[in-house]
């Protein structure tokens, strides 16, 4: 029965990737034959994805939208080139790490604060009371400056797991390194989170 | 497995990632070993709070229109190519125009480079050879011993053996060892 479920599982999951990849393929080919309705609808779909990893690798709005919008110019110029040889998220992923990459050669990512007002807009529990809102401010205040005092190949990795929720193949290709760089380095940069995390309270 | 462990195998056991074997290897050790049970537990604390982080699920508005005004900029500078100044310098110089250029002024500059220089070698040599043979014929003229080739100069050229035989004349006629009667 179990392998009858999962064989299923398997056939309808071929099914869903082999429909998304015509999909892409309809958006590609409406993009380069001048259809500006596809860029909207790309970037509708992952102008989200795109600036919630820039800002959590550059750590700063205004480094976020720099990276951002020079993500989705590259995009832009280069989406009729796309091939194919993998998702359309992935290649956006690895375009988008390679960004933050070249901006955090330029200038070292900022720590910031969940008070920061330039953070932009954030999901709080409505049930919750004041003290529980600033102890819990308090708390991701920590852990946003914890992990971006991490050494970038280890922030890459840790926010395409942990906050993106990739899987380690996914990971793999993103970031061009073999399966098992991708959980070492998983495994190293949530070691050094859980000492910094540990160390200052 | 007896010894603890390793933290890529703790850490891969959170996110699901292990294969078969090696979960059901870490899953036992777990259960008798409670230093890797609390280093499991630092490292699922870690974990947890990235994942409890505050979500960003939409980019803010002022992306939106910043990329607009970026595209429009790119557009002028690229002329609607997006190839940036490539695309710029590509239309004023079609690859194929550009690369025979290159290898032609490439050709050109090493004929410029070998030509002359031997040209000019060539030059100064051979005027240096003519003012020789003009001295020695001005000398031999001076001396009589073939007024004719003085005159006329269209033996100097004749040959180096001539040539010397002459100068040794000469040489000889100056120090008056061997002075011949004229015809």
């Amino acid at each position: 029965m179990d392998a009858w479920v999962v064989g299923n599982g398997a056939v309808a999951g071929a099914a869903d990737a082999a429909r998304a990849a015509d999909a892409e393929r309809d958006l590609v080919a409406r993009h380069a034959a001048g259809d500006g309705s596809a860029f909207d609808e790309l970037y509708a779909r992952f102008s989200g994805m795109v600036y919630q990893l820039a800002l959590r690798m550059s750590g700063g709005r205004e480094e976020a939208l720099d990276v951002a919008q020079e993500v989705f110019l590259r995009i832009h110029r280069h989406l009729a080139s796309f091939r194919g040889g993998s998702t359309l998220k992935t290649w956006i992923y690895r375009i988008t790490v390679n960004q933050c990459r070249t901006a955090g050669s330029r200038q070292r990512p900022v720590a910031v604060s969940i008070d920061d007002e330039t953070r932009g807009p954030v999901v709080v529990d409505p049930s919750a009371g004041p003290e529980d809102l600033a102890s819990r401010s308090e708390f991701f205040g920590r852990v946003e400056r914890a992990l971006t005092a991490l050494s970038p190949e280890y922030r890459e990795a840790l926010v395409l797991r942990d906050i993106e929720e990739l899987s380690y193949e996914e990971i793999s290709a993103v970031m061009g390194v073999p399966l098992g760089t991708v959980r070492s380095r998983i495994a190293r940069g949530r070691e050094r989170l859980r000492i910094q995390l540990e160390a200052r309270p | 497995m007896n010894r603890h462990v390793p933290l890529a195998l703790l850490s891969g056991e959170l996110d699901g990632e292990l294969r078969p074997a090696e979960a059901r290897s870490v899953a036992d050790h777990l259960q008798n070993c409670a230093a890797c049970r609390s280093r499991r537990e630092g490292l699922a604390a870690a974990r947890r709070a990235l994942r409890e982080l505050p979500r960003q699920d939409a980019a803010p508005i002022g992306l939106q229109s910043r990329l607009r005004v970026a595209k429009a900029a790119d557009r002028v500078a690229t002329g609607g190519h997006g190839l940036g100044w490539l695309g710029w310098w590509r239309r004023l110089f079609p690859p194929a125009l550009a690369g025979a250029g290159t290898w032609g002024m490439a050709v050109l500059l090493l004929v410029l480079h070998s030509v002359p220089v031997r040209g000019f070698d060539d030059g100064a040599a051979a005027r240096r050879r003519s003012e020789t043979w003009q001295r020695l014929e001005r000398y031999e003229a001076l001396l009589s011993l073939d007024g004719d080739a003085a005159r006329s100069g269209r033996s100097a050229r004749s040959g180096d053996s001539a040539a010397s035989s002459r100068v040794v004349r000469s040489h000889q006629a100056l120090s008056g060892s061997a002075r011949s009667p004229r015809p």
